[in-house]
């Protein structure tokens, strides 16, 4: 359970890799979708999921999109739960109901906190670890940020279509 | 380590304006979803199984997406099966296969994909590797 603790050390950085453009808002609570880090035994709302605590056990990171590169993410999946079997991380109390709708006294109770919410945090907390940074390499790393930033660039000079349908009739 | 990812899909279907809406919403667990394209899901599992990708389920999901994967293995083989389901449930919906599915079309659902690790040690493994080999050996059924 250690690989599951590693996963969840990272859960930050790797929402950085799991998703395109602004599709990390999709994660939005109370939809199932895992928006916090935490695991569960047999829980459809957590990130980490361990279905079942028999003989033959598996368990399901729940993040990530089909818009992903799915060998990238998968390593930097990889480094996160290695680096929790190497240094034989704790892994914290698992969460029991759906995350979702807990309140913020309950996530605080419980140690819950929410995987980033927007592009930008999800790709300053890819920038900062270094366990995933090392596994993705010096070339590869910075060069999808700097792509992602300069999308974020032009994401943010474009009048989208839900403004138009908000705000057109204030004008 | 064994590794396996769950791609979510929806299906859509065309409106006569040329929009696009979800074609279904069935619940979760169950079937008349997998009844409804039946066809397609034989022709899908069909042609992986000849490109060698062994399909272990597809399944309704909560709200109008639905889910599959491919069976378990080693990460590079089962980021190389997702990528080829994937493609192969893209065409096949878009009527690439058959020129009687061309009202459909799937788009990649945004909100998730499962990645299922498996602990380190996993008893399964070498049933598992049999199985696929099995299964690549059959031929296609049309």
């Amino acid at each position: 359970m250690t690989l599951a603790a590693g996963l969840l050390a990272h859960a930050e950085a790797l929402t950085g890799w799991a998703f395109h453009g602004q599709l990390v808002q999709a994660a939005a609570t109370a939809s199932w979708a895992p928006a916090h880090i935490c695991w569960g035994v047999g829980n459809r709302a957590a990130l980490v999921r361990v279905p079942g605590m028999g003989r033959r056990r598996h368990l399901e990171f729940r993040s990530g999109d089909n818009s992903a590169n799915p060998y990238l993410f998968l390593t930097g999946l990889l480094a996160a739960g290695l680096d929790g079997l190497r240094r034989e991380l704790p892994l914290p109390a698992p969460v029991h109901g759906d995350v979702g709708h807990f309140s913020a006294a309950e996530l605080d109770e419980q140690h819950v906190r929410f995987l980033p919410r927007t592009l930008p945090d999800a790709l300053a907390a890819l920038e900062s670890d270094q366990v995933v940074a090392d596994a993705l390499g010096p070339v590869l790393l910075p060069e999808f940020i700097r792509v992602k930033r300069a999308e974020l660039e032009a994401y943010d000079l474009t009048v989208h279509q839900w403004e138009r349908d908000i705000y057109l009739e204030t004008l | 380590m064994s590794v396996a990812l769950e791609p979510e899909f929806t299906m859509f279907k065309p409106s006569e304006d040329g929009s696009y809406t979800p074609a279904d919403h069935d619940g979760m667990f169950t079937v008349a979803w997998l009844d409804r394209h039946c066809d397609l899901w034989e022709r899908i599992i069909a042609l992986l199984a000849e490109m060698g990708v062994s399909v272990d389920q597809f399944g309704k999901e909560y709200g109008p997406a639905a889910e599959g994967s491919t069976h378990h293995g080693d990460p590079i083989s089962a980021v190389d099966d997702y990528l080829t389901f994937k493609e192969v449930v893209k065409v096949a919906a878009r009527g690439g296969l058959h020129g009687d599915l061309h009202a459909w079309a799937v788009h990649a659902s945004a909100r998730q994909r499962s990645a299922r690790a498996s602990e380190p040690v996993e008893s399964g493994r070498q049933r598992g590797s049999q199985h696929r080999h099995d299964r690549r050996r059959r031929s296609p059924r049309w």
